[in-house]
């Protein structure tokens, strides 16, 4: 542990600290499916990806797609971009709802060619998973990386193993003391983890801080609705085959579109040593092998130094410490019912008098005063004051961010801009 | 969780996770164990969610494994902290744009019950010790954002005033002045 110096509290305060300790519930963990995903990421802490399929392109173009990605965290989307990657979902139970909330999963089904369904364990423990792909005619462009399709097989050691050698762990609930002791990386080496399910271990580069991923993402013409079904062992087979003779290719996440045939990134002489369990592994699931060794070549996951110091940096920032003082305050039930004189003070000084004005001007152009602006008018009614703002943020970007309350209106506006395009063309 | 080894519990944060780095997991299972309880507490009590805390408690240690390496030298508790924090008023900052919670709502949320209290206690006592855990994190929740901020970095993290001054980026006495307002107001709560 680090060297601790001693605070000079008065005893009165230590006592509370020692009483809140004493008394903080000693039971308010985190679950144990989170330890054991947290410890299955660590034991392979990067992946190789395919580095390129339909389904890759297509939840790459869905990250892109403005309703989704207000709907998911950036970590969020990366996660489904990498189950997309291997051709499956895995949710985790109480985290299903928070990830593909009202009816966004359907549009991902849909989209991307996997269902997601929820499916308890033996053991209770709240795995969902999803094994089911689409037929490979179905997907409009076919891909030289053969997409892994995922079928269940139950395994004694309360894995399952995929037809495509690919494996989705299901966590056993874990009792206290078995963390230390858990066989990391076992049975979970040659699959997705089910880290996978929230935070899967991701090359760096995918979950940088930069707020979009710098390359382009290719469009796909997957259709827009198709059919699901089961895939027959054979089929599986031929994609494993395809999989195990594909060439390996080692790219980063975020550059698998741009340069799919380039070696883009090299593993540095600092990550971790193969892992021991990878073996144990290969042999309890021989079919998974060739995946196995497919995954276990790691790319670069290590951001550069000067990432973290700008990640550290900004953390310090003065709107960081803006949002403590705000959250500080006394909550209002709605934002949309914020007093003027609160929304002023959040505001930029000059858009009280003129938003139009001011957003022209380039005086009110943090999103976040324009966003409590917008909510104050249409809480007040003025929706074509409203209409007017939204429209030349979504014109400037359409991929703006914008709260739930205002989605209606950002469709009408969305509308309208589309209709202006048309009569203009 | 079961007590990391005793060769473990010798070896400093660092020592661990520059093990890890060449390799072996027991280290990181070590040092996970070291900060899974008290990170957890301190995410879910600042943002006062526990399933936005279950997000960043993820986020935070995807964080951990994917910069590994940018940390060598460097103390990795008061780093470990900074990233928590740094995600969590990243988390207040997001749900300022959504509709917000009323208090009530937040207390209501914290991860806590009398069912979870320790069952080694008689009756009379686990009750009353529950009221009083329910009171005390309703208090905490009630704090200013930046009490709430030091009394968990505090009792949780056990970080000193300077390193604490450090990730917040203000001064020792600061931190320090915030500190005591707010455990006399648990103090309160407590007598």
């Amino acid at each position: 542990m680090s060297e601790k110096k001693v605070d000079p509290l008065p005893d009165r305060y230590e006592q509370v600290i020692r009483a809140y300790r004493s008394r903080a519930g000693a039971s308010a963990e985190p679950p144990s499916r989170l330890d054991a995903a947290i410890l299955a990421a660590a034991a392979k802490p990067t992946r190789e990806l395919p580095a390129d399929s339909p389904s890759l392109r297509q939840a790459d173009r869905l990250m892109d797609n403005p309703m989704l990605s207000r709907r998911y965290s950036r970590t969020r989307m990366h996660v489904l971009r990498w189950a997309a990657a291997l051709g499956a979902v895995v949710l985790t139970g109480g985290l299903m709802r928070n990830m593909v909330p009202n009816g966004a999963v359907d549009e991902y089904e849909r989209s991307v060619g996997v269902a997601v369904t929820s499916a308890p364990t033996a053991q209770g423990a709240e795995v969902h998973e999803k094994t089911t792909a689409l037929p490979r005619d179905s997907i409009a462009e076919p891909s030289a990386a053969a997409e892994p399709v995922l079928t269940p097989q139950a395994s004694a050691t309360g894995a399952t193993a995929t037809e495509s050698g690919a494996m989705v762990s299901e966590p056993k609930p874990m009792q206290q003391g078995e963390i230390a002791a858990a066989p990391i990386g076992v049975g979970r080496s040659s699959s997705m983890p089910s880290m996978a399910t929230a935070a899967p271990p991701m090359p760096a580069s995918a979950v940088s801080e930069s707020p979009k991923p710098e390359t382009p993402r290719a469009e796909s013409s997957v259709p827009e609705s198709t059919p699901q079904a089961d895939i027959s062992q054979e089929a599986a087979s031929e994609v494993q085959a395809d999989v195990a003779v594909a060439p390996k290719r080692e790219l980063s996440l975020s550059q698998a579109d741009a340069a799919p045939s380039e070696v883009v990134a090299a593993a540095p002489a600092s990550e971790p040593a193969p892992i021991e369990s990878d073996a144990i592994a290969a042999k309890a699931f021989p079919q998974s092998a060739s995946n196995a060794q497919l995954m276990r070549e790691e790319v670069s996951a290590a951001p550069s130094e000067a990432t973290e110091r700008s990640h550290i940096a900004k953390s310090e920032t003065r709107e960081r410490e803006e949002v403590m003082s705000d959250s500080a305050a006394p909550a209002p039930a709605n934002a949309a019912a914020l007093p003027e004189s609160v929304v002023a003070k959040r505001m930029a000084p000059s858009s009280a008098a003129n938003d139009e004005t001011a957003f022209d001007a380039g005086l009110a152009t943090d999103i976040d005063a324009q966003i409590t602006r917008m909510l104050q008018l249409k809480n007040a009614g003025k929706l074509r004051q409203l209409d007017r703002i939204l429209e030349k943020i979504l014109r400037a970007d359409p991929n703006t961010e914008l709260p739930t309350e205002l989605h209606e209106d950002a469709r009408r506006v969305q509308q309208k801009i589309a209709r202006d395009s048309k009569f203009s063309n | 969780m079961r007590a990391p080894d005793a060769i473990e519990q010798e070896s400093s944060d660092e020592e661990l996770l520059a093990r890890y780095i060449e390799g072996e997991q027991a280290a990181f299972a070590a040092l996970y164990a070291r900060y899974r309880v008290p990170l957890w507490r301190y995410l879910t009590r600042l943002v006062g969610s526990e399933a936005e805390g279950e997000e960043l408690y993820q986020e935070l240690w995807q964080k951990v494994i994917q910069q590994r390496t940018q940390f060598v030298g460097m103390p990795f508790k008061p780093w470990l902290y900074r990233v928590a924090r740094n995600l969590a008023i990243d988390q207040l900052r997001r749900r300022q744009l959504a509709p917000m919670q009323s208090l009530d709502e937040i207390v209501l949320q914290f991860p806590t019950s009398a069912e979870q209290f320790r069952s080694d206690e008689s009756p009379e006592l686990t009750q009353l010790d529950a009221e009083q855990h329910r009171l005390l994190l309703a208090a905490i929740a009630e704090l200013p954002a930046e009490q709430r901020d030091v009394v968990l970095l505090k009792a949780e993290g056990d970080l000193t005033l300077e390193e604490m001054g450090e990730l917040t980026g203000h001064g020792r006495e600061t931190v320090k002045s915030r500190l005591r307002y707010a455990l006399a107001k648990l103090r309160q709560v407590l007598s």
